[in-house]
């Protein structure tokens, strides 16, 4: 798997250099708009590109059939495909706690902005991924936009009803904390699991 | 030669408006063998089923005597695989195609691939969209080569090469089966390269391999001679493999042994034989 | 050591190879146990099939003109004076006959033929 990270990062240089320079400029721009809170969410989507970008790179190349050639095997390929968004649940984790700590919100509160932080790329991608790996083909990039504009919409619709949900967490905030955090945090290795399995059987039923 | 490097029992694969098989075919280990046929006879479908990149329908096949469902990937170090693209991202440079390699392989050289990096003048810095289709076979090749493969498969490797490249590559073959436990199979539609250096032709027509021999004995087995139509009556009809009519009289592809040794006869090349068969079949169902 | 092979000629690869590595070991260009190349260098070099050049070996060490040494090689057989002087027999033997069958499409008797070989004998200077 160390392979196809190196890969990842090698061939996409630009590509994610380019994320970095939007994200800091998104998080410049919430951060002086009072809206710091909100990046933890943001770092919720960049996964959901980055993989809709790589993908389509290597679409092109067809490189899953190089890969299949040699040692690695189609469980290290899936696996490779889920590590941005496991790595920016972790970073979004940490920015939640920190975010949450600088606008000195309650401990708790801040816990649970962290943990849905981790949470939600993790999730999000773990929809988005295997559809990516079953629809490679020309129509299939249709099927990747629209599930990608079903996540927006569905994270758009939450949004809009925000105000409700940030009384729910301050609601459940104040329930047994660990608890919540710690019910999160299963959900989201259970759904990460389930979406891997699904990913490694549709590669292998996959032909080249 | 005793082992056989592949041996494929039955298989089958069928698509839409096409089916492979059943088709059985062993590879002898430290041979070079030719896998002929037209396009869309179904050769890269069948060395595809080899590496596991496509599923048969039925059959099973094994590379060094282990079943590839249960051992690839840990097989896949000893099979040095070069198809007619290469598959690695545009943006890529050479010597990070090494470093990629060297985190896959358990069993990678970076000598070797720099060896031949240099010797076909390739450059570290070079990235994938730079280089010519030619440029890009070679690389194919020297990856294919610098992890202690025992066996090269090449599918179509060789099209749209000039045969100045294409010449390097039969060397560069020959000299890997310097050592006997190393085998190539090697398919391909242009025949000239394996003319001459072939250990064995399978000749795939229709989704059936129609033979797999030596390239001698069907060299000398058969004949091209040219006749008139009157000649033709006398011959025994057995003898003709396939002919091919024209204004002045008849091309055809005979059996040395079942003709009147008078007859003026020439060596066919396997271009030929390949071709003459076909009309033959074509003939035959006339 | 040379080999060159002849596409254009009637005679089978190996054939070409056989006789020209045993013309080779006859006229003493070959000596007794010097090493051979490799089949597969051979094969090689030739750009022939290993197949090829296995059989013009086998025949040669089934004619006794050559050993093989399994995992080190081939090599000139010890020279063997009688099985040289068969072999230029045969040689001379297979022309001959050539020339019979010709003189009888010529029309020629056994006679003639004998009255022919003596001239040329002496044209050429041989005892």
């Amino acid at each position: 798997m160390k392979a196809l990270l190196y890969k990842d990062l090698v061939s996409g240089k630009s590509t994610y250099l380019l994320a970095l320079v939007i994200v800091l400029v998104i998080a410049a721009y919430l951060t002086f708009n009072e809206a710091m809170v909100i990046i933890p969410f943001l770092f919720a989507f960049m996964p959901m590109v980055l993989n809709t970008i790589s993908f389509s790179k290597e679409t092109k190349s067809d490189f899953a059939k190089f890969a299949f050639t040699t040692p690695i095997t189609r469980k290290d390929y899936v696996k490779s495909k889920y590590s941005v968004a496991i790595l920016f649940g972790m970073v979004a984790l940490l920015s939640g706690c920190i975010l949450g700590c600088l606008e000195c919100v309650s401990l708790n509160l801040a816990l649970i902005i962290g943990m849905v932080s981790f949470a939600l790329p993790i999730i999000i991608s773990s929809i988005q991924i295997p559809f990516i790996l079953k629809f490679d083909e020309g129509r299939g990039g249709i099927v990747i936009v629209a599930i990608n504009f079903l996540i927006f919409a569905s994270a758009w619709l939450i949004g809009d009803s925000l105000g409700g949900l940030v009384d729910l967490i301050q609601t459940i905030s104040k329930l047994n904390i660990y608890l919540i955090v710690g019910i999160i945090c299963v959900i989201t290795i259970l759904i990460l699991t389930i979406s891997q399995n699904i990913g490694v059987v549709i590669m292998k039923r996959k032909e080249f | 030669m005793l082992n056989n490097a592949i041996e494929i029992n039955n298989l089958t694969k069928s698509y839409a408006g096409f089916s492979l098989g059943p088709l059985n075919l062993n590879v002898p280990m430290g041979c070079l063998v030719g896998y002929i046929g037209e396009n869309g006879a179904g050769k890269s479908t069948t060395l595809k089923a080899i590496l596991g990149l496509i599923h048969p329908d039925s059959g099973e096949i094994k590379i060094f005597g282990k079943n590839i469902k249960e051992h690839a990937p840990t097989l896949m170090n000893r099979i040095g695989v070069v198809f007619d693209t290469l598959n690695i991202p545009d943006e890529m440079k050479i010597k990070e195609v090494d470093k990629f390699c060297k985190l896959t392989f358990d069993t990678w050289e970076e000598v070797t691939f720099h060896h031949y990096v240099t010797r076909f003048n390739l450059q570290g810095e070079q990235k994938i969209k730079a280089l010519s289709r030619g440029m890009k076979m070679k690389l194919s090749l020297s990856i294919a080569l610098s992890h202690q493969a025992e066996l090269l498969i090449l599918d179509e490797a060789t099209s749209g090469l000039d045969p100045v490249v294409r010449d390097e590559i039969l060397d560069i073959l020959l000299d890997f089966l310097q050592d006997e436990t190393h085998t190539v199979l090697i398919s391909s539609h242009i025949l000239s390269d394996l003319e001459k250096a072939a250990d064995y032709i399978a000749f795939l027509h229709n989704g059936k391999i129609l033979f797999m021999e030596e390239k001698d004995m069907l060299v000398e087995r058969y004949a091209l001679c040219s006749l008139d139509h009157e000649l033709i009556q006398n011959l025994n009809p057995d003898a003709i493999v396939g002919k091919r009519k024209h204004a002045f009289g008849q091309d055809l592809l005979v059996i040395r042994d079942l003709m009147p040794t008078c007859i003026e006869m020439s060596k066919p090349s396997i271009e030929d034989i390949m071709v003459y068969i076909i009309k033959g079949e074509e003939n035959a169902e006339e | 050591m040379n080999i060159q092979i002849s596409n254009a000629s009637n005679d089978p690869i190996y054939l070409q190879i056989k006789n020209q590595i045993k013309s080779a070991i006859i006229s003493g260009k070959l000596k007794p146990e010097e090493q051979l190349p490799s089949i597969r260098y051979l094969a090689k070099e030739l750009r022939i099939s290993v197949i090829t050049t296995k059989r013009a070996y086998d025949e040669l060490e089934i004619e006794g003109f050559v050993n093989s040494v399994q995992g080190k090689g081939s090599f000139v057989s010890m020279q063997n004076k009688e099985l040289i002087r068969e072999e230029q027999l045969r040689k001379v033997e297979a022309s001959l006959l050539d020339a019979i069958k010709q003189a009888e499409l010529a029309g020629l008797s056994i006679d003639d033929l004998k009255e022919i070989l003596e001239t040329l004998g002496g044209f050429e200077g041989v005892e």
